[in-house]
């Protein structure tokens, strides 16, 4: 029940951070002004902005009523230490986020809390899937193993797979700060050419010593993604700067839109990679 | 003769003292001086008219099927240009202009702003009104007053807010309908004026004196002009085609 509940509820917040990224593209985070009701009702009518920002605000609640069920279910279940404090954490994540995504309403987003909103997003993200994972049976089964696929314990591999999770979270963070303040592209810029070049070694000394399927999948996906994100990036980055490209023009919107969901589907990714790879964390979350 | 005298003299002296504030106050008109009147001219070719999408609100659609016409620039037939806020920037320190009791009406009509640029006073009341048939939301985007963002989503719903700093210009928008802007000139004084269909400006009642007049454009910029009144009493801009 819990591992099928967590594995709706990352599809659910991978949803979300669609939505929230398409709040930030088209300019409508203010067009709800009050929280955490919409122009006083629970159900406004759904025109211009407001179908973005609402829409983001229902499935952010459907989220975290989801994340609450799951408390209960591991309650119920018996489950080990580890998953219920992540389950708990998780909830506390996305208590926290809905906070701060009401006090970026409140206060007209501010770019110090806009920011951590849209951190903590993927952060979230990361800990329903790895939810999902260390409660899929065949976590269970692998762990008793001690993992599969490549050691992470040699080669240096877990150098590289913390420091390209690390690279990951922090192009996460400098895509944020582009985003709602229009400062620091170089920097951001500069970021991805060092997270492509670290997930591309990672993922190819994975896929090189990889047995598994269940580590060599997620982890060609993970290549693949970093390249998607890539040209993502630049067709974000074209679309902004291209003169005369009407403010609301689709391309506009949805070339940063996928390209900050797709970031934090690649952070889950290097997570799933990580927590599927032999002698890593596996065996101690059995 | 002498009885007299007396009396009168009090008399003016408490005629004065009532009437001092209205003096002090109405000093720019007491003394000869504006109008200071001009145009606005645009130079070069005009960009054609920008077709803003409006399907986002079926009531916006409803009232604009062919999409509405963008009010950032607005060139005249006469060649003048529109919208345009005129405005003494120097020349008033040291004076003060009690702000008028009088609200400057921003009505959301017909899912855009009426009127698009308009000056308004420092404490002046500002009410907002909306007579459309949807939500918007009036997000005003000072950076030396507080900024304020208003739902009103109901038809004939009325709001009040004030400026309290001086701000050439302050945007106004509308999340709800990404295509809705308009700015406000906010002084602390009342000499300014937007052009219209002639792309005229008047500034009235100016003292005499020194001033550096400012012309504001949302697209074009600004441009200045030291002028003496009265022995300046029309000016022009010229605004060219970027």
């Amino acid at each position: 029940m819990t591992h099928r509940l967590s594995q709706i509820l990352a599809l659910l917040t991978f949803c979300l951070l669609f939505l929230g990224g398409l709040v930030t593209s088209t300019g409508s985070g203010l067009a709800v002004p009050d929280w955490p009701l919409s122009y006083g009702t629970l159900f406004p009518p759904m025109v211009g902005g407001v179908r973005f920002e609402h829409t983001h605000r229902v499935v952010a609640s459907l989220v975290g009523l989801l994340s609450l069920i799951l408390v209960a279910t591991v309650g119920f279940e018996k489950r080990g230490k580890p998953v219920r404090w992540l389950v708990i954490s998780s909830f506390g994540l996305v208590v926290l986020q809905g906070i701060l995504g009401g006090l970026t309403v409140l206060h007209k987003l501010p770019a110090p809390i806009s920011i951590f909103h849209a951190c903590l997003g993927p952060i979230f993200f990361c800990s329903v899937v790895a939810l999902a994972e260390v409660t899929s049976p065949e976590f269970g089964r692998v762990a008793e193993k001690g993992g599969v696929g490549a050691d992470l314990m040699s080669h240096r591999q877990p150098l590289i797979a913390i420091l390209a999770t690390c690279f990951v979270f922090v192009q996460i963070l400098l895509g944020a700060l582009v985003r709602h303040t229009g400062e620091r592209i170089w920097f951001h810029v500069g970021g991805a050419v060092i997270a492509f070049i670290l997930i591309t070694v990672w993922v190819s000394r994975t896929l090189g010593a990889s047995e598994s399927k269940s580590v060599a999948r997620p982890a060609l996906f993970l290549g693949l993604l970093v390249v998607v994100e890539f040209f993502l990036g630049i067709g974000a980055f074209a679309f902004k700067r291209l003169e005369g490209a009407p403010e609301t023009g689709l391309a506009r919107i949805l070339f940063p839109t996928f390209h900050q969901t797709v970031g934090a589907l690649l952070l889950a990714l290097c997570v799933l990679v990580i927590l599927r790879s032999k002698n890593f964390v596996g065996p101690r979350l059995r | 003769m002498k009885r007299f005298k007396v009396p009168s003299l009090g008399f003016f002296a408490i005629l004065g003292l009532f009437l001092s504030p209205w003096i002090f106050t109405h000093n720019a008109g007491a003394v000869a001086g504006g109008p200071l009147t001009g145009k606005v001219i645009f130079e070069g070719t005009a960009p054609p008219p920008q077709i803003l999408k409006v399907e986002a609100d079926p009531v916006c659609l409803l009232q604009h099927q062919d999409g509405m016409t963008s009010e950032e620039v607005v060139v005249n037939p006469n060649g003048t240009l529109k919208n345009v806020f005129v405005y003494v920037k120097q020349g008033l320190e040291g004076q003060t202009f009690p702000a008028p009791a009088t609200p400057v009406v921003f009505d959301q009509k017909g899912c855009h702003y009426e009127p698009h640029v308009f000056g308004i006073q420092v404490g002046q009341p500002l009410e907002i009104l909306n007579s459309d048939d949807t939500l918007h939301n009036v997000h005003a985007l000072p950076k030396a007053s507080q900024e304020f963002n208003l739902g009103m989503p109901i038809k004939g719903m009325k709001l009040t807010k004030a400026f309290t700093a001086p701000e050439v210009a302050v945007k106004i928008k509308c999340e709800v309908h990404p295509w809705m802007a308009a700015y406000a000139g906010v002084l602390d004084h009342p000499f300014y004026a937007v052009t219209g269909e002639d792309g005229s400006f008047s500034l009235k009642d100016l003292p005499p004196g020194e001033y550096v007049v400012e012309a504001w454009h949302e697209k074009y910029g600004t441009q200045t002009q030291t002028v003496k009144v009265p022995e300046t009493s029309e000016i022009s801009f010229t605004f060219k085609a970027s």
